[in-house]
């Protein structure tokens, strides 16, 4: 490990079989802003603009008792070093929906399933911990390996947005994909 | 170990901002924070601030540190949660955050030396304590310290997919002072 990796503290909340996830914490905003800024990771993460420690700072202090956003780390438990991030956003408390989002920041620790093994992590936890009734993710069409990862989760095909982003000088739809509670209890949590 | 209160098999003392890394430990892990209910992460500076406001005078909260003599070890923590100066009444809690160290006895005496504290020295006319009902353990020390179930709060609280109850545990001075000579007795502090 690096002189800067053996600096990461970790704090396990959420444990599955290879990775856990900890709190997101502002004092590894270095960390963020390099995963947000790797050029072949932000064309699929959609970060155009390139984020500063400072927003990245920022976006890691949550100051509400309520919170909108719900981050975490995703930490490889073999290697001991936290990989990507992901976690619940835009959490809308009285209609109990909210979004998933997820960043394998790291490209090495990409196609090794750990997307999927966070994502039913989050899963769990919105629905069993948070309570909430529905969960979203949007996904631009070039991003394939990520609906795979939600498909296999569990989500539903909800519909395509039409030319919902533009990447590398073409338009792209986006893929919306949702699951109730209840959908994901009858498919065996 | 800065002595504080003394037990038998335990000590508190006051609270070291140097061991916030522990405390933030305790608070996120999934063994631990179950018996919190920590749904939501926590940051070593939430940790930290929290702990900071306790040098208020008089604080709205006061927290210490539970040290396991035989092997000089910090274990948990406990203290008054909430406390209401007008009606001279807190309410308490505490964690061994250790899972080694439960079922040794040292939540009982904690929870003893606390109660003693509070009617002695800060004044309290009362002290309760809540439970959740899936948390056995925490119920069995409230009522071993002489506290008695007041309440039941139905369905009060979210944890693990289902909705549970919680139990509001009290204790008077009047009772304190009767019994606490015997229950020291019987307890060997």
């Amino acid at each position: 490990m690096s002189k800067d990796e053996i600096k990461l503290k970790a704090f396990p909340f959420i444990e599955g079989e290879d990775v856990f996830l900890c709190p997101i914490q502002s004092e590894h905003a270095e960390l963020y802003t390099k995963w947000a800024n790797h050029p072949k990771g932000r064309r699929y993460s959609r970060f155009v603009v390139p984020i500063t420690i400072e927003n990245a700072r920022q976006w890691a202090q949550s100051t509400d008792d309520i919170p909108k956003n719900i981050g975490f780390e995703i930490w490889y438990k073999k290697d001991n070093k936290p990989i990507g991030t992901c976690g619940i956003g835009d959490i809308d408390w009285i209609n109990r929906t909210a979004f998933l989002f997820m960043n394998i920041g790291e490209p090495e620790y990409w196609n090794k399933h750990l997307g999927t093994q966070a994502g039913k992590l989050l899963l769990k936890y919105a629905f069993n911990e948070l309570n909430l009734n529905r969960l979203v993710v949007k996904i631009y069409e070039p991003n394939i390996g990520s609906w795979k990862v939600a498909e296999k989760i569990g989500f539903t095909f909800e519909g395509i947005q039409k030319a919902a982003v533009y990447v590398d000088g073409k338009y792209y739809g986006a893929k919306a994909y949702g699951l109730l509670k209840e959908d994901w209890l009858k498919k065996g949590s | 170990m800065r002595k504080f209160l003394e037990g038998k098999k335990i000590i508190l003392s006051s609270i070291n901002l140097e061991n916030v890394d522990i405390f933030t430990k305790w608070e996120n892990h999934f063994q631990v924070r179950r018996t919190l209910r920590n749904v939501i992460p926590i940051t070593s500076s939430q940790v930290k601030k929290y702990l900071e406001d306790e040098k208020n005078k008089p604080p709205n909260h006061l927290n210490f540190e539970i040290w396991y003599k035989p092997d000089e070890k910090l274990i948990g923590y406990c203290g008054f949660n909430f406390i209401r100066w007008f009606e001279k009444a807190a309410e308490i809690g505490f964690l061994i955050g250790e899972p080694k160290y439960w079922n040794k006895g040292c939540g009982t005496e904690a929870l003893f030396l606390l109660l003693e504290y509070g009617f002695n020295e800060l004044n309290l006319m009362k002290m309760e304590l809540e439970a959740y009902s899936f948390n056995l353990a925490s119920q069995k020390i409230a009522e071993k310290v002489g506290m008695e179930r007041e309440l039941v709060l139905k369905e009060n609280i979210f944890y693990n997919g289902q909705y549970h109850d919680s139990f509001l545990y009290g204790v008077t001075r009047d009772v304190w002072i009767k019994n606490a000579r015997e229950l020291k007795n019987e307890l060997g502090i």
